[in-house]
C-alpha cells in the first residue's frame, strides 16, 4: 500500500486536472480549483520544512564551529530579521521596505551582473573553434554580437540586417526544433509519471 | 611556461578589470555612439502612440529585481511616455516582487501631482502564476477585491467600465522570464499586447509577434534606450549604449584573441600529442 | 469539450498512445537509444571525483514542481538518483542543491533511497541535500559558494536554469571541475554548450531516466515518442507547403 497509495494519488489528481482542463463537466473545476488550493497549501509547509532544514545546517556549522561559520551567522540573522518584519511588521513597513530596497534590490542585480563577467571569461576561456561546427558557431555568434550592438550602423549597414536574419530563419528553425521536440518529451515525462511508469521520485521502482 | 601559456591561462581578473574599466570609462565621458531603432521597437511605439489622452493601458509586473536592470528602464521609458500624454495605469504583477517594484516606479508621479485611484492604480499580486493571470486578465476585481492600500477596487475611479483585458486599450507585461503565459491567456481577448523582455529571452519571443499574437516588443536595455528616442526622452538607458557597444566590442576582442592563443599553441605543439589545460 | 483544445486533447490522445505502442513492442524487443555523451560521462564524473577525494555538486535548476518547468526538474532528479548511487557505491561526497521548497523532500528522499538500495545507508547525511532559496541568484549564490568553497571534482547541472546557468559552467571551470549540463531551456543551450564540458540538449535530457536504468518500458515510451516527432515533422512540412499556396486548414486545425 506504501508503494500503490503515491501513484494512486498521482493519477488520480492528474486525471481530474486533465479532464477539468479539456472538458466541460460540472463539478471538477471546483475540484481542481481546490486541489490548486492544496497544491499551494502544500507549498507553504515544504517551504516550512526546507527553511528549518536550512537553519538546522547553518546552526551546526556554528555550534561546530566549521569553516565559514560566521557566514552562517549572517544567514541566520538575515532570516530571522526578514521573517519577522516580514509577518509582524508587513510587507510595506519601513524595515521591509529598506531590507528589499537597500539589501535585496542591489545583491540581486549585483548577482546578475555577475553574469556578464562569467559570460567575458567564457568567451576567452572556452569559446574555441576547435572543430568545425564550433567555428561556425564562433562566426555566427560574432555576427550577432556585432549586428545587435548599437555600433553595428557605424560598422556596416549591413550588420544588424545580417544579425537579424540569423536570429530570424536559422536560429529560430534550430530553436522551434528543439522546443517541439522538448515539449513532446515533457509530455511523455509526464503521462510517464501520472500512469507510474516514472517513480524515481518517489523512492520506489528502482532496483 | 611561455607567453602563450601565460596568455591561455590568464587571471580572469585580470579580464575583469578590462571589462570594468570599458564599461564605466563611457559612463563617465560618454562618446555618443548614434543608436538605430529596431523593428520591434518601432512596432511597439507605433501601438503605444496611436493611445489617445484618457485610455487606459495595465502595467503587469512579471519581474524579479534580480532582473530589473535590464527589464525596469523599459518599465520606466513607457511609463514615462504615457503619464506624459494622460493615459492611465493600471498596475498587477505577476509575481509577489511586482508589488513593490510597481509602488517604487509610480512614487514619483504621485509626488509630482498624479492621483491614486485617478490617473493610477496598483491593484497587487494573487498567487497562482498563470492561473492567477488568466483569473485577472479576465475579471480585475473579482481577482483583486483589495488593492495593495486597503481600497475597494470597484470602488477606484480608474476602474470604472473595466472588467477585465477586453475594456482596456493595450496590456504591457514586463518579464525576466518567457512571454509565453501572456500570449496564452491576454492575446486570446483581441487587444494589442506589448511585451518588455530581457534580452535572452527576445528571441523566443519574437515568432509571437509574427504571428500577431503580440502587438510589439521591447528587448533589454537596447529596446528602453530606442523607446526614450523615440519619446524624445532621453534617460539612462540611452546613457549606458555606448558602454553596451564597447561591450560587445571587448567579448569580440575576446573571443578573437582567446583562439589566436589556442591555434598559436595548437601550431607549437609536436604532433599527435594532445593540449593540457589547467 | 472547452473550445480551441480540441486538437490539444487529439494530440495527448496520440502522444499517450504512440507511447502505449512502443512499450509494448519494446515488451518484445529491446529499442536501441543512440549513445549520449553526458549521460555516459556521469560515470567518469563520479570516477574523477572518487580518485581526488573532491565532492560531486549537483542540482536539479532552478525549477518548481508545480510549473510547465516541473518535467526537466522529474528528468533532473533521475539523473541525480544515479550520480547518487554512484556516490555512495564509491563512497565519494554529494551535494545536492535544491531552489525551491516542494522539491526539496523529492531530493532528499531520493539520494537517502539511492544510498540505501547501495547498503550505506549510514553513510547517508541530511546535509547532503540543501535548500538554498526559492529566489533565483540567491541560489545561484549559494551554488556558487558549494562550489568554490568545497573545491568540488564535477558538476552535474540538470534542469531548467535560467541566467544562473553561465555562472555555474564558469564557476565549474574554476575549480577545475567537469561539468554535466543538461537543460531544455534554449535560452541557456548556449552557454552551457559554449562552456561545459558535456551537455544534454533537450530532449536527451527529458529521456535520462529510461536511458540509465534500460528499463524496456521506458525505453518503449521514448521510442514512440519518436514517432510523434516524426508525425510533427510530416505535419510541419506539408502544412508550410500548403500555407505558402494558400492553403491554410492545416494551421486552422490546430486552434480548434
Amino acid at each position: 500500500m506504501k508503494r500503490e497509495l503515491p501513484l494512486v494519488i498521482t493519477a488520480l489528481a492528474g486525471l481530474v486536472m486533465i479532464v477539468e482542463y479539456f472538458f466541460e463537466i460540472p463539478g471538477t473545476s471546483i475540484v481542481a480549483k481546490e486541489m490548486q488550493n492544496w497544491a499551494i497549501i502544500v507549498a507553504a509547509f515544504a517551504l516550512a520544512v526546507a527553511a528549518i532544514n536550512l537553519a538546522l545546517i547553518h546552526a551546526r556549522n556554528i555550534s561546530q564551529k566549521r569553516p565559514g561559520w560566521i557566514h552562517s551567522v549572517f544567514l541566520l540573522a538575515s532570516l530571522i530579521i526578514t521573517t519577522i518584519s516580514g509577518i509582524f511588521l508587513g510587507m510595506d513597513s519601513g524595515t521591509y521596505s529598506f531590507i528589499f530596497d537597500n539589501i535585496i534590490t542591489p545583491c540581486g542585480a549585483a548577482f546578475y551582473a555577475m553574469a556578464c563577467f562569467h559570460l567575458f571569461s567564457a568567451a576567452y576561456r572556452a569559446f574555441r573553434a576547435k572543430t568545425p561546427q564550433a567555428a561556425a558557431l564562433l562566426i555566427t555568434g560574432v555576427l550577432v554580437i556585432l549586428g545587435r550592438a548599437p555600433i553595428a550602423d557605424m560598422i556596416s549597414s549591413y550588420l544588424p540586417s545580417i544579425a537579424d536574419w540569423i536570429m530570424q530563419v536559422p536560429n529560430l528553425a534550430g530553436m522551434r526544433a528543439i522546443t517541439i521536440s522538448a515539449a513532446v518529451g515533457m509530455i511523455g515525462v509526464s503521462l510517464r509519471i501520472l500512469v507510474g511508469i516514472d517513480r524515481t521520485h518517489l523512492g520506489i521502482g528502482q532496483e | 611556461m611561455d607567453v602563450l601559456s601565460k596568455l591561455r591561462d590568464i587571471d580572469t581578473r585580470i579580464l575583469y578589470v578590462i571589462l570594468i574599466l570599458v564599461l564605466l570609462i563611457p559612463m563617465v565621458r560618454p562618446i555618443g555612439i548614434p543608436i538605430s531603432i529596431g523593428p520591434w521597437t518601432k512596432t511597439s511605439f507605433a501601438v503605444l502612440s496611436s493611445l489617445k489622452s484618457g485610455d487606459k493601458v495595465i502595467f503587469d509586473f512579471g519581474y524579479n529585481v534580480d532582473g530589473a536592470p535590464d527589464v525596469e528602464p523599459i518599465a520606466q521609458a513607457v511609463m514615462a511616455d504615457l503619464f506624459k500624454r494622460d493615459i492611465k495605469i493600471i498596475c498587477v504583477c505577476y509575481n509577489a516582487q511586482g508589488v513593490m517594484i510597481a509602488e517604487k516606479l509610480l512614487q514619483p508621479y504621485e509626488e509630482q501631482g498624479k492621483v491614486y485611484g485617478v490617473d493610477f492604480c496598483n491593484l497587487g499580486y494573487v498567487a497562482g502564476q498563470e492561473t492567477a493571470l488568466a483569473a485577472y486578465a479576465r475579471d480585475l476585481k473579482k481577482t483583486f477585491p483589495l488593492d495593495v492600500r486597503g481600497n475597494h477596487s470597484a470602488t477606484l475611479p480608474i476602474l470604472e467600465g473595466v472588467t477585465g483585458a477586453p475594456d482596456v486599450q493595450a496590456w504591457v507585461f514586463f518579464t525576466d522570464g518567457g512571454a509565453e503565459p501572456w500570449v496564452r491567456q491576454v492575446s486570446p481577448l483581441n487587444i494589442p499586447v506589448i511585451g518588455g523582455l530581457i534580452t535572452v529571452s527576445a528571441p523566443n519571443a519574437q515568432p509571437f509577434v509574427q504571428s500577431g499574437q503580440l502587438a510589439g516588443l521591447l528587448i533589454g536595455l537596447r529596446g528602453a534606450a530606442e523607446y526614450e528616442i523615440l519619446t524624445n526622452n532621453p534617460g539612462a538607458a540611452v546613457a549606458a549604449m555606448d558602454a553596451q557597444s564597447l561591450g560587445h566590442l571587448l567579448l569580440i576582442l575576446f573571443i578573437v584573441f582567446g583562439n589566436i592563443v589556442f591555434f598559436a599553441k595548437r601550431s607549437k605543439r609536436p604532433i599527435g600529442t594532445k593540449e593540457v589545460s589547467k | 469539450m472547452v473550445s480551441g483544445r480540441v486538437s490539444g486533447l487529439i494530440a495527448l490522445l496520440i502522444i499517450f498512445g504512440t507511447m502505449m505502442l512502443g512499450i509494448e513492442r519494446a515488451k518484445k524487443q529491446l529499442p536501441t537509444i543512440r549513445k549520449i555523451a553526458g549521460l555516459e560521462a556521469i560515470d567518469e564524473a563520479v570516477g574523477r571525483a572518487t580518485e581526488m577525494g573532491k565532492p560531486i555538486f549537483c542540482t536539479p535548476g532552478w525549477s518548481d514542481i508545480t510549473t510547465s518547468t516541473a518535467a526537466p526538474t522529474f528528468a533532473a532528479l533521475d539523473i541525480i538518483y544515479h550520480v547518487a548511487r554512484l556516490a555512495a557505491r564509491f563512497d565519494t561526497k554529494i551535494v545536492v542543491a535544491i531552489s525551491f521548497p516542494n522539491v526539496f523532500p523529492l531530493a532528499e528522499q531520493v539520494v537517502r533511497q539511492a544510498f540505501m538500495l547501495e547498503g550505506k545507508v549510514d553513510a547517508y547525511e541530511p546535509g547532503m541535500v540543501v535548500f538554498t532559496s526559492a529566489e533565483q541568484y540567491a541560489y545561484a549564490a549559494a551554488c556558487l559558494g558549494i562550489i568554490q568553497r568545497e573545491k568540488v571534482a564535477a558538476t552535474v547541472l540538470v534542469g531548467h536554469f535560467a541566467s544562473e546557468a553561465i555562472n555555474f559552467a564558469e564557476a565549474s571551470a574554476a575549480v577545475g571541475a567537469i561539468s554535466i549540463a543538461g537543460t531544455e531551456s534554449t535560452t541557456q543551450l548556449p552557454f552551457f554548450t559554449a562552456a561545459c564540458d558535456y551537455t544534454m540538449i533537450g530532449e536527451e535530457l527529458l529521456a535520462a531516466g529510461a536511458y540509465i536504468s534500460q528499463d524496456p518500458v521506458r525505453l518503449g515510451s521514448i521510442n514512440g515518442q519518436d514517432y510523434v516527432k516524426l508525425f510533427s515533422f510530416i505535419w510541419i512540412l506539408i502544412g508550410s507547403l500548403l500555407t505558402t499556396f494558400g492553403s491554410v486548414w492545416m494551421k486552422d486545425i490546430l486552434t480548434r
